[in-house]
């Protein structure tokens, strides 16, 4: 069985959806009006945002109604605990990798070493007798796909 | 036939077969750890394929997509853990057959069915293709606007769940392709004063991020999750030939609505697969046995999911138009290499169109051989520690889109639809009709705006024009047809 979505996410889903509609719809005001067909460049724009506010209009509707009977299935038996920490964490040295790389702070071996070894740490939780190897690992993964894209596909890595 | 003949000759060559092998492999691999799937592994490939000429970066992927699908019976039938989501089904009959000590018969069942499925589907892939290009070349932008409309509105209304989000998705989809030079007039939109959005945003970022970057977060916030060991041989794997012809029916029966299914634009194995085990156990004398671990479960299953991703490569060489997620992606793997997906393909560039018939059989009697051999093996891939696993995909995601243009912009965009993905995934928000609605929007914009530059702005055309018509019935049947259903039940519901 498919398990339900909190009727909340989808409300916050669908005002987030009508924002962005209305930012689409909005920068398209400025575009000018058809000269040599029908349509012009706004139209299929200025359509699909109001085809999405008026969708997630829908659904706020469909959703309200539930929003009272809706019982949270936060005490579910799962074979598993969930680690959502660890993939912020993760998603954190991730943005953290990318701006080294482009403010060039640093380059792409070190970044990358750095980068897979942090994560590593993480995903193992925080295991130090296994970081050895996965030191080892990060050298030998960052450094074969470098000379790969640098010496094999003749593509700059920063 | 001399062109088909051409490709083989061709495809069986040591390169492209070295490749197409490779393509088979790794999708099985990536296909049978679940939580990776076909879709993550051929776009990761992309980047890669831009140094391949183009009859072999498609020969691999094809490779690729066929040892995907077929992958995901290894875990569906061992740990009944669907390594894609086209091998849910086998998990109902595979597992339990399983665990009465009969895995070598499930997973033989599974991968002779799946080879069946494949060979059959090959022959309406080959017979099919040519003339409905030709069909298809008599088609103007009324057709084609009506087709993607057709196959977006069929997608959002077979999708499971919310139709409405369904639709949501691929409108977000074509909105997000909108930035950039509009295709028609070359006038410049929505790029909000950001020179990086002149050229829009590329496929690349935008598919790794939605599927690969959202997909790795999802498995580390589970990355507990260890397989439970289990024991195989491979004794009792061949089927025999009494076997064989016990299952024919189920076989041929599976394989045309594999096939159907994957025909239809939009709609993928997962649905094949759904369609055919229900058909299977509607017209069985024991219906109760299902579930239980039966064997015309897994064949049914297994046969359907297969022959749908000869299927769907029908609209896809044909119309340019997609038969599933992957094939979108597909799509976009023949523009990047400056292709022209459609009936075209056929006259322009034949090495292609008749390349992916060649690479779908040849894949799949590698993919037969790698399966029956190596099956034990392959196995053993599901215990790799995943800390390693998704670390090197994440660094390769990486790599991969900022090798493609060079500039950090698309790695920046990648992460922003690595987040997009894991909401929309959250939310239950199908991330096939985004993708689909995302390689399609420019095509049907810029047939729509012919049509109406040759009609003066009327859409008469829709409703005179015999296919337009017929696809616009379709597409509109395919919206009113589950609100009826719901409407019926609440109905019903409420009688009661």
């Amino acid at each position: 069985m498919q398990k339900q979505v909190d009727p909340k996410a989808d409300i916050i889903l669908a005002i987030g959806m009508i924002l962005f509609s209305g930012l689409i719809y909005l920068g398209s005001q400025d575009l000018p009006p058809p000269r040599y067909e029908p349509m012009g460049s706004a139209a299929v724009p200025q359509g699909l945002a109001v085809l999405m506010a008026l969708l997630s209009v829908l659904l706020i509707f469909r959703a309200l109604p539930h929003l009272k009977t809706f019982q949270a299935s936060a005490n579910q038996i799962t074979d598993v605990t969930p680690r959502p920490v660890l993939a912020i964490i993760v998603f954190a040295l991730t943005l953290i990798f990318i701006a080294l790389l482009d403010f060039g702070i640093l380059s792409f071996i070190p970044a990358g070493i750095l980068y897979m070894t942090a994560i590593g740490y993480f995903l193992t939780h925080r295991n130090l007798k296994r970081m050895p190897r996965f030191f080892v690992f990060s050298v030998l993964m960052v450094v074969s796909n470098y000379y790969l894209f640098t010496r094999v596909f003749y593509i700059d890595l920063p | 036939m001399e062109h088909l003949l051409n490709s083989f000759s061709l495809l069986l060559q040591p390169l492209p077969l070295a490749l197409l092998f490779i393509g088979v492999a790794s999708g099985i691999i990536i296909g049978a750890i679940p939580g990776l799937t076909a879709t993550m592994l051929i776009t990761l490939t992309l980047p890669l394929t831009f140094f391949m000429e183009s009859v072999n970066a498609i020969t691999m992927l094809v490779g690729m997509y066929v040892g995907g699908i077929s992958g995901g019976l290894i875990a569906a039938t061992l740990l009944r853990m669907p390594g894609t989501p086209a091998s849910i089904m086998t998990t109902f009959d595979g597992y339990p057959l399983s665990q009465q000590g009969h895995s070598a018969r499930a997973l033989g069942l599974g991968i002779t069915a799946s080879f069946i499925g494949g060979l059959i589907s090959w022959a309406f892939l080959a017979v099919l293709s040519p003339p409905l290009a030709n069909l298809a070349l008599t088609f103007g932008p009324w057709e084609y606007f009506t087709l993607v409309l057709m196959a977006l509105v069929m997608l959002a209304s077979l999708s499971q769940g919310s139709m409405i989000k369904a639709l949501m998705a691929a409108a977000l989809g074509m909105m997000v392709h909108l930035p950039g030079v509009d295709p028609s007039l070359g006038q410049m939109r929505l790029t909000f004063n950001l020179d990086n959005l002149e050229g829009g945003l590329s496929l690349l970022p935008v598919l790794i991020g939605a599927f690969a970057v959202s997909q790795i977060f999802k498995d580390i916030i589970v990355i507990d999750r260890e397989p439970p060991p289990v024991h195989l041989d491979r004794k009792g794997m061949v089927l025999s030939l009494a076997d064989i012809k016990k299952y024919a029916g189920n076989f041929f029966r599976s394989s045309c609505i594999g096939t159907w299914v994957g025909l239809l634009p939009g709609i993928g194995a997962n649905i094949a697969a759904m369609l055919s085990y229900t058909t299977a156990k509607n017209v069985s004398k024991e219906p109760e046995k299902f579930g239980t671990g039966h064997e015309h479960g897994i064949v049914a299953a297994e046969t359907a999911n297969n022959a749908a991703v000869g299927g769907a490569l029908i609209p896809l060489i044909t119309m340019g138009i997609p038969g599933s997620v992957v094939d979108a992606i597909l799509i976009g793997a023949l523009i990047m290499h400056n292709l022209e997906p459609g009936p075209l393909l056929f006259t322009t560039n034949p090495e292609i169109a008749y390349g992916v018939i060649t690479a779908y059989l040849i894949g799949n009697i590698i993919m037969f051989g790698i399966m029956m051999f190596s099956v034990v093996h392959i196995a053993r891939m599901l215990y790799i520690p995943r800390a390693y696993l998704l670390a090197t995909i994440l660094l390769f995601c990486i790599i991969g889109v900022f090798a493609v243009a060079n500039r950090f912009f698309d790695v920046w965009i990648m992460l922003l639809f690595g987040v997009i993905g894991f909401i929309m995934e959250r939310t239950k928000m199908p991330l096939g009709p985004f993708v689909i609605g995302f390689v399609l929007s420019p095509i049907a914009e810029m047939q729509l705006r012919s049509g109406l530059m040759a009609t003066d702005g009327s859409l008469l055309p829709l409703f005179t024009r015999p296919f337009a018509a017929t696809f616009f019935a379709i597409s509109v049947l395919s919206l009113l047809w589950p609100l009826f259903i719901e409407w019926k039940n609440k109905n019903r519901a409420g009688r009661h």
